[in-house]
């Protein structure tokens, strides 16, 4: 994947989300170490820090993620490891800052993705994640938009729709809230046109509530 | 689309090409055209010949002195721009060009040049590089080599010669017939989505099968389907299934996507049923043309065997179906009728008594057809004319009627086969593809209820 794609950073993505009505966990754009201190107090511990860079769209393949950072110390001192692993990767790389995101809790991964259809336009595809999307590519696809009712359909037709029900004493997970969310990103998609892809992954489902962790939306060449 | 209901009927046609000589494509045209039946006028144009097929020739499309409605061109590349602005001038409605040499080898420019002496006028074009159009209502056919199919409900769309041809003759071999066949050649004027309307709003068309390689207008092919598709069935074929996503894509979801999965969702999610096999498009598009759709997935099983009717049972279960639950009193009629017990899975096993076979449809037809929402008869032992009990039913009930016929090679097979046909009954040589057909037809009854 060459460093041209276009890519929206990751703070701009969540603005675009957020402004869709799409929650995202708690979190601030550092562009100094010097703002870690501020942008901690509102976020708390644990938390995500993340590399924003227009240069880097796979993010932990440039070490440009560290998870699990429980005080500031240890976030000042992943600002420094970050920043570095990264110019390490690509000494070019353009450094607008850091996104930290409070961490979330441990939870089913889904993963939710669009792409263009040359025939059809937009489409939606979702998954649960991990070796379901990696290696048996359980996921399901509709045409942009679908209402609330079509993406329950999307997922009652995975394999793994009993992992989301709930099976062998477990709850059954937030499967409203996650058909809400394929319907507004659907939408979004259809109504900004200049979106060429976008990756929710991971996104985490609980009993009561869905959070987007990670979002890359690649733009349509300018 | 009066348009193409127009070009469907012409009550004349001159034959550009029209030869004597069995090696021409306008040969194989005269052919067909004075052979089938075609009751409207024929005039064959030849540059040489004064007489082709016995019918007066003329030197030019110009030279015609009646009414011209219809031109079907098939002399070399060359001459075809030539011909088609005399068919403009003459006010014909439609020209179908079957000559080849256009996009398909770099020529584009010369589908731009048809176009653009169409352009504002009243004529249409079917092609080029078609293989060419049937309306069997009124005998028309200018499809090489294949004869005036069998009429029936079948509309044929195909990007391919050589499938419509299976298509329609396969109809014809089981009973069923078609209205009207269009092949698509490279659709420069006329595209897929004109036909599927068209298809879509004739009476004479039941169910509309499609086979697709890749729509020419895309976006008003989506339009199309998403406002035909829940109004008459469409059958659809497009090969393409082995198609992997694209590995250059940017993000994680383009690189499982691909097009031909996305194709499958926007089937799914608009109510068009895609088939991935031949054997199942042919089955669905029979079941289609002859069958009521199911209000529900409760289903009766009559079977002159124990055995082949627990297979169709394993398969109604696997395709989402259930067997019907009759009420105690359905069952204790029918015991006393037969004398023998309806087993806890609810198979009805009749052996080959029709009299029994009789009584027991019409217990259920007349008594308690609430409790059921299609019927399917399995005859595995071909004596005693068992296959004639498919009809007996579908005369007694309005729910779909299949049939499973796996009696082989014995005497009574082509009776049999042959009284299946007569009666419109959806027949299938095992349990698998007459459930599957089942399925189908529930599935889009479904799509058609939750839309």
């Amino acid at each position: 994947m060459s460093s041209q794609t276009n890519f929206m950073l990751e703070p701009d993505a969540v603005k675009l989300l957020e402004s869709h009505a799409i929650d995202y966990p708690k979190n601030s754009f550092v562009t100094a170490k010097e703002g870690i201190a501020v942008a901690t107090q509102t976020i708390g511990f644990p938390l995500v820090m993340k590399i924003v860079s227009p240069d880097i769209i796979h993010k932990s393949d440039a070490g440009g993620v560290v998870t699990n950072v429980t005080s500031l110390a240890e976030a000042e001192a992943a600002y420094d490891r970050i920043t570095e692993s990264v110019k390490s990767h690509d000494p070019n790389a353009d450094i607008r800052g850091l996104l930290l995101c409070e961490q979330a809790e441990k939870g089913e991964e889904i993963i939710i993705g669009t792409v263009i259809d040359d025939v059809f336009g937009h489409a939606i595809m979702f998954g649960l994640g991990g070796i379901f999307v990696e290696v048996l590519e359980d996921v399901t696809f509709r045409i942009c938009p679908v209402d609330k009712k079509e993406a329950l359909q999307m997922i009652r037709e995975i394999r793994g729709y009993e992992i989301l029900k709930g099976t062998r004493g477990k709850p059954e997970l937030d499967i409203e809230g996650l058909a809400e969310l394929i319907s507004k990103v659907s939408e979004l998609v259809v109504k900004n046109d200049s979106i060429r892809e976008i990756d929710l992954n991971p996104v985490r489902i609980y009993e009561d509530k869905v959070s987007v962790l990670d979002a890359r939306i690649i733009l349509r060449p300018q | 689309m009066k348009e193409i209901e127009r070009v469907l009927n012409p009550k004349s046609i001159a034959v550009v090409g029209a030869s004597d000589n069995p090696d021409k494509w306008g040969y194989g045209i005269m052919e067909r055209i004075t052979s089938d039946g075609f009751a409207g006028s024929v005039y064959p144009v030849n540059a040489r010949s004064r007489e082709v097929f016995g019918l007066d020739a003329f030197s030019s499309l110009a030279d015609i002195p009646d009414e011209v409605d219809m031109v079907n061109i098939s002399i070399p590349g060359k001459f075809v721009a030539e011909v088609v602005k005399q068919a403009v001038d003459r006010g014909v409605k439609s020209v179908v060009i079957n000559t080849n040499g256009y996009r398909e080898v770099g020529r584009g420019d010369l589908e731009t040049e048809l176009l653009e002496i169409i352009k504002d006028s009243d004529t249409r074009i079917i092609g080029p590089n078609v293989q060419g159009i049937m309306n069997v209502q009124n005998k028309l056919s200018l499809n090489l080599g294949t004869k005036l199919f069998d009429q029936g409900p079948v509309g044929i769309i195909a990007q391919s010669g050589s499938v419509s041809a299976y298509i329609g003759e396969k109809m014809g071999d089981d009973g069923i017939g078609i209205s009207t066949m269009f092949n698509l050649g490279n659709q420069i004027d006329l595209c897929e989505s004109d036909f599927i309307e068209y298809l879509a709003g004739d009476e004479q068309t039941k169910v509309i099968a499609i086979y697709l390689e890749g729509p020419r207008d895309k976006d008003l092919f989506k339009e199309t389907l998403i406002r035909n598709a829940l109004k008459k069935p469409i059958v659809m074929f497009k090969p393409g299934s082995t198609e992997q996503g694209t590995e250059a894509a940017a993000s994680h979801t383009g690189s499982i996507a691909g097009n031909d999965r996305i194709f499958s969702a926007a089937c799914q999610q608009y109510g068009v049923l895609r088939c991935d096999d031949l054997l199942g498009y042919v089955d669905s598009i029979k079941a289609f043309a002859l069958c009521p759709l199911p209000e529900g997935n409760r289903t009766v099983v009559m079977s002159t065997s124990g055995g082949v009717g627990s297979i169709v049972i394993d398969e109604v279960y696997k395709n989402g179906l259930e067997m019907a639950r009759l009420p105690t009193a359905a069952r204790q009629e029918i015991e006393t009728l037969t004398g023998v017990k309806v087993p806890e899975n609810g198979l009805l096993d009749l052996a080959i008594d029709t009299g029994i076979w009789q009584r027991v449809i019409e217990t259920l037809c007349k008594n308690y057809s609430g409790c059921f929402d299609s019927i399917l008869i399995v005859v595995a032992d071909g004596v005693n004319n068992v296959e004639t009990m498919a009809g007996y039913a579908k005369n007694l009930s309005s729910k779909p009627i299949l049939a499973v016929y796996m009696s082989y090679g014995d005497q009574y097979r082509e009776n049999a086969i042959s009284c299946l046909k007569h009666e419109g009954i959806a027949y299938y040589g095992s349990p698998e593809r007459a459930v599957r057909s089942l399925k189908n037809l529930l599935w889009y009854r479904d799509k058609q209820v939750n839309t």
